[in-house]
């Protein structure tokens, strides 16, 4: 929990391609040996390394992406302060709330067989199934890349907003039987965090990729997002408040100069 | 972002709504789309709709005919001809859209907004179970019971030939049926190893078993009639086929049509209400046109697992589980009316095991469309004529204020070795094989010109059943087997067929 909870290091997060793959884990090291350092042999300086240089290549796309949380959040965009962009009702009250838990056995009994290796796939680091179906990974495209990174960054810290305002109580803290197959996050549950991230990053996607592909973004954004239901991890509503926050989140998200900038770069990888 | 893609928001929620058409006339357009297959989509702000409805374009309409579905008069009686004529989408005063209106919640969906009746437009599920009861028999102990071989010795036969079966379902895997590649055009029946253990009885190589041309692709669907993910509906499909193996099917894969903007999976009664109007556009062409068939008979493998699904409160007019005056009933009877034999399974939720899904809700588990009293709701058993555990028992939901007929009608058979969709040794189970066991003894008798729905209508074919079902159990009516199990070889005798 925590941690790399969701886009932290879906690629290029850490060293090389994450751990999203699996793999050994751990830090890489290189070794020099101490009695034959390579420091010892004499090699002409590298001179065009100097300051200031930094290719925008090298660049950790996570880290980069951070940056353009200072403007998403600050009170200098065109179109006004963020939180006042953004309407988002209550969720449900209780007596609604124990309708969508008996549609949640329903399907957790229904649909979730057929559904756990998804789930069990989505549950971290789901925007790998973006890159498969764009048929795109960060050496290929890497500004469309970065501007999914940008929205993950962007999307996180609006869910989580919202999150710590309405404190939803999870699904199955009401009816523990749900029994969700992946560990509950540690935050609340309303609006859904997959829900608002998926179809972020599909609307997102969808304004630099070509047409024909935009049916197939918004079919694996509702997926995803619905995958998380059938966990038992959401509820419908709180899918459908994550949707309803994307929806409002990307105008602003294009109000960013940074945003623009790795959009106008994408733009011409398609 | 356009109603194809989302929810207006987590405080919306999708409704069936019944409207005038006086000042709407796009109502005809749209409803002639949906029956042509067309797309329909207004670029404008269509006209006349409250700004608290929002409309689902990609429903089209459905004509509902002279009389909104609240004052609907179920008991009257028609000139066929004028009924079918008012439903023609330029002749139609009501209509059916679908669109999402602002409540604060399941089960709290308003009445009306402005001249809008609104409807519940609820998850309908395949009624499948997940019983790990091992197979009870095979189709071929099915074929004796009912008398099937004795049914198509007859001459003219009792086979289904020139009766079209329409599947609301899953959608069909053809070659799952006949074994002809859909590739090659080879049978490849004999090349199969191990070789199928239940082929279909063989059927002549210019009679092909699916009428793709009278059959649907909901929007969003990407596979073509007959060539869906095999399934359920390959399953319900195999048996009718199992007992009338010369019908013809039609392809209606509404339990597939998910609602745009929607996070459930299967479809909704909105998608039966589609498939519905479509077939009875096909069937009042065909009377009219003289066409090729001649009757047209209705699986519905599906219901409702739990009042949950619903959208309206309980007592509240715009239900469907439990309201005669829901829309689709319309449809139903006047399809019904048409003569068109409407087939329901009765649901898995009856004791000792009811399927997981219905949580634990037995009372009045046979409820919604099934439990309308123009249906044959088909309970099941298996082929020692013991009750399935699950097989949903009666009474049904009350349908006040129409009398609550006596569901289910009766039984038949379920959880053998037959298709083997889900794998081998896998039973086909549920009251959903029961329910297409049923259609394909319908479809075997409808294949006989004394018992022509001309001749014997929709409701005497169906009184008949009833009355020659081998009792089991109480006699008369009883919760478990309705009024026994089908017997069509006796249903054929008493419509003057000589069977010895």
């Amino acid at each position: 929990m925590g941690g790399s909870w969701q886009g932290g290091s879906w690629q290029g997060g850490s060293w090389q391609g994450g751990s999203w793959e699996g793999g050994s884990g751990g830090t890489p090291t290189f070794a020099m040996r101490a009695d034959k350092p390579l420091a010892d042999f004499a090699v002409p300086r590298n001179v065009g390394a100097i300051y200031p240089d930094y290719p925008g290549r090298y660049w950790d796309p996570d880290l980069w992406a951070l940056t353009v949380l200072s403007e998403f959040f600050g009170p200098a965009l065109p179109g006004g302060y963020w939180q006042a962009r953004i309407v988002l009702p209550g969720p449900p009250g209780l007596a609604a709330t124990l309708v969508e838990i008996d549609r949640l056995l329903v399907l957790a009994v229904t649909e979730r067989p057929d559904a756990m290796g998804e789930i069990i796939q989505q549950n971290q680091n789901f925007q790998v199934a973006w890159l498969q179906l764009l048929m795109i990974d960060p050496g290929t495209h890497p500004n469309t890349f970065l501007l999914m990174k940008l929205a993950a960054r962007v999307g996180e810290v609006v869910m989580m907003h919202y999150k710590r305002i309405h404190h939803r109580t999870r699904p199955s803290q009401i009816c523990p039987t749900l029994f969700p197959p992946v560990a509950v996050p540690g935050h609340a549950s309303y609006p859904a965090g997959h829900g608002l991230l998926s179809q972020l990053t599909s609307i997102a996607l969808m304004e630099i990729v070509p047409p024909n592909l935009h049916a197939a973004l918004l079919e694996l954004a509702r997926i995803v997002g619905f995958n998380r239901e059938i966990a038992g991890l959401h509820y419908e509503s709180d899918t459908a408040a994550g949707v309803q926050v994307a929806n409002q989140v990307l105008p602003i998200l294009n109000d960013c100069p940074s945003y623009q900038l790795v959009k106008g770069r994408a733009l011409t990888e398609w | 972002m356009d109603m194809d893609t989302d929810l207006p928001g987590p405080d919306y929620i999708r409704v069936l709504a019944v409207l005038p058409k006086t000042g709407r006339p796009w109502l005809v357009d749209a409803a002639q789309a949906l029956l042509e297959g067309r797309t329909w989509a207004s670029e404008d702000l269509v006209e006349g709709l409250p700004e608290e409805f929002k409309l689902d374009q990609s429903f089209c309409s459905v004509a509902l005919g002279p009389t909104a579905a609240s004052e609907f008069n179920f008991d009257h009686d028609v000139d066929k001809v004028a009924l079918a004529s008012n439903l023609k989408p330029e002749n139609s005063d009501y209509f059916v859209v679908r669109g999402f209106v602002k409540t604060s919640g399941p089960q709290l969906v308003p009445r009306n907004i402005d001249d809008l009746e609104l409807y519940s437009d609820p998850s309908i599920y395949t009624l499948l179970t997940c019983g790990t009861d091992p197979a009870v028999g095979s189709v071929a102990d099915v074929r004796n019971k009912l008398g099937a071989a004795k049914l198509a010795a007859q001459v003219p036969s009792l086979d289904g030939a020139g009766v079209a079966v329409a599947m609301v379902d899953s959608g069909i895997f053809l070659q799952h049926l006949t074994r002809v590649n859909i590739l090659t055009g080879v049978n490849e029946a004999l090349l199969m190893r191990p070789r199928p253990a239940y082929p279909l009885p063989p059927r002549p190589a210019l009679d092909p078993a699916l009428d793709a041309n009278n059959s649907w692709t909901p929007p969003r669907v990407a596979t073509p009639p007959g060539g869906h993910r095999v399934g359920h509906g390959t399953m319900c499909a195999y048996n009718a086929l199992s007992i009338a193996p010369r019908a013809r099917l039609f392809d209606y894969p509404s339990l597939i049509a998910r609602a745009p903007g929607d996070h459930t999976v299967p479809g909704t009664v909105g998608a039966a209400m589609q498939a519905y109007a479509k077939l009875i556009a096909f069937w009042i062409d065909n009377l009219v046109m003289a066409g090729p068939y001649k009757a047209l008979v209705v699986n519905n493998s599906w219901g409702i697992f739990h009042p949950c699904e619903e959208d309206v409160s309980p007592g509240q007019p715009g239900r469907f589980i439990d309201n005669p005056f829901h829309p689709f009933h319309v449809l139903v009877w006047v399809l019904a009316i048409l003569g068109a034999d409407i087939v329901f399974a009765a649901g898995n939720g009856g004791l000792p095991c009811p399927a997981p899904p219905f949580l634990h809700l037995t009372t009045g588990s046979i409820r919604g469309a099934n439990a309308y009293r123009e249906v044959l709701s088909v309970a099941g058993c298996d082929v020692n004529d013991s009750r399935v555990g699950y097989s949903s028992q009666g009474p049904a939901v009350a349908m006040f204020p129409l009398p609550t007929p006596d569901k289910p009608d009766l039984a038949a058979y379920t959880h053998f070795l037959g298709s083997q969709v889900f794998g081998e040794r896998e039973p086909d189970s549920g009251t959903s094989t029961a329910c297409a066991i049923a259609v394909g003894c319908v479809a075997a008798l409808r294949s006989h010109p004394n018992i022509s729905p001309a001749a014997v209508p929709p409701a005497a074919l169906f009184a008949t059943l009833r009355s020659t079902a081998r009792q089991v159990g109480a006699s008369g009516w009883n919760r478990d087997y309705g009024y026994g199990i089908i017997d069509p070889v006796a249903a054929a005798r008493y419509w003057g067929v000589p069977i010895p």
